[in-house]
């Protein structure tokens, strides 16, 4: 059973359809965009994590580290917001400057913002209705959060708010990162990010070197320094950065990443 | 048109730019033959390989990679077009997607072969959906019957009948066009 054939003019306005349509300028820009979209947390206009058609494709650990990297960034950002907002109480409860409240409340939560539209807001409001420092830091920031399991900013937010806190430079120093600084610093963080995922690790520990030279005491530096070990290690760079990694940050959130990647680490 | 491989991919073919590469234009011309209004190609033509990305592990290797893709491809097409349903005809006519019109005047030829593009793009375009797929899964990417019947999860006979009825009304389409070309 067949049905009848293509005569020979029909055959090559067919070829030439296919030739031209969609064309290779379209590939580019449909390759372009979905880098765009596989570097971001996954925006799926139509296919959803929930669907059942695709749902087996979304337990496959190996290709939801995108997803995880995201939200490292918003737990990250949501660090800072309350890091800042630990500050901010100290400073309330021994200066007593009410001017100096204003201004450092402003700049937490706009870097916040900035980097984290909707977690940060929720942070923010958090922030302002717990004056309590130790409470703010220990509970688990989950409202607003777009991925389904709040585990994972939960158990990444509190180290990281503790060791910005606790970190030795001075409460001075680390309080007011301006917004500009923490978008800049987010925006070399999906950048390395990306360059990772994508293996290019050279790219990746250039990007986490610049970093390092822009903002040795960045908001970021624990996440870009994880980075930096881990592509370093898979781009066959050795395990230095992964010792320095273990050793400057013992209780890292992303130390099981960096030992997965440099089993010698 | 590329060859249609029908052995399965080897693990190192696996790669999401590799599979982008290879198999991009077929997805593009499979969906806009399954009815995504040409507004939304683009759009769907990614979802399709944020999905491949996603189940690239699970894929087994047994079917080969364009019939698996496609099957995606066929998936996020539904999705797109019960939407499009509901959003009704706006969206449904083809201007939406004029050529680049940045560069100089075209030559004689390459005038010609736009207007053979547009020729088939049109008679496709007034096709019905369910004819359409078939004919540019089978015609256009080089697909067997029963391949595309797995894809389209039809019958390989229903196959058959509209491929059949695609190709008569296509040639019928060109020789109207001869006659209307040549005085």
């Amino acid at each position: 059973m067949t049905a009848p054939p293509i005569s020979e003019e029909g055959r090559a306005l067919l070829d030439e359809l296919a030739r031209r349509r969609p064309g290779p300028a379209r590939a580019d820009a449909n390759w372009a965009a979905l880098q765009r979209r596989l570097g971001e947390a996954p925006r799926l206009s139509l296919v959803e994590e929930g669907d059942d058609a695709f749902e087996a494709a979304s337990r496959v650990d190996g290709h939801r580290s995108s997803a995880a990297w995201s939200r490292w960034i918003a737990s990250a950002a949501i660090s800072v917001a309350i890091a800042a907002a630990v500050l901010l109480a100290l400073r309330v409860v021994v200066g007593g400057g009410q001017r100096v409240e204003a201004e450092t409340v402003g700049v937490s939560t706009q870097a916040a913002d900035a980097a984290q539209g909707k977690a940060g807001a929720a942070a923010k409001t958090r922030a302002a209705a717990q004056a309590i420092p130790r409470e703010s830091a220990s509970r688990p920031p989950v409202a607003d959060e777009p991925a389904p399991p709040a585990a994972a900013p939960a158990t990444t937010a509190s180290p990281t708010a503790k060791s910005s806190a606790a970190s030795p430079t001075t409460p001075r120093a680390a309080a007011p990162t301006s917004a500009s600084q923490l978008a800049e610093e987010t925006k070399l963080l999906a950048d390395a990010r990306r360059a990772l995922a994508e293996e290019r690790f050279g790219e990746a520990v250039e990007i986490t070197a610049r970093h390092r030279t822009q903002f040795p005491e960045g908001a970021l530096r624990e996440e870009l320094r994880a980075i930096e070990a881990i592509a370093a290690c898979r781009g066959g760079k050795g395990t230095t950065a992964a010792r320095t990694f273990s050793k400057a940050y013992p209780s890292s959130p992303h130390l099981p990443r960096v030992r997965a990647a440099c089993p010698a680490g | 048109m590329e060859a249609y491989a029908e052995k399965p991919a080897a693990p190192a073919t696996r790669d999401l730019a590799q599979i982008f590469r290879a198999h991009h234009d077929a997805v593009w011309r499979g969906l806009w033959s399954f009815g995504v209004p040409r507004t939304a190609i683009d759009d769907a033509t990614q979802d399709v390989f944020v999905v491949v990305q996603r189940r690239l592990a699970d894929y087994d290797g047994r079917a080969p990679v364009r019939r698996w893709v496609l099957g995606i491809a066929r998936k996020v097409a539904l999705k797109y077009r019960e939407r499009a349903a509901r959003q009704l005809a706006r969206l449904e006519t083809l201007d939406g997607d004029a050529p680049a019109a940045n560069d100089a005047p075209p030559p004689e030829d390459a005038l010609a072969r736009r207007e053979a593009t547009e020729f088939v793009e049109g008679f496709l375009d007034k096709l019905p959906v369910s004819q359409r797929s078939v004919f540019v899964l089978v015609d256009i990417d080089g697909m067997s019957a029963p391949e595309a019947a797995d894809v389209l999860g039809i019958n390989v006979n229903t196959v058959y009948s509209r491929l059949r009825v695609a190709r008569l009304r296509f040639d019928e389409a060109v020789r109207r066009r001869r006659t209307r070309t040549s005085p």
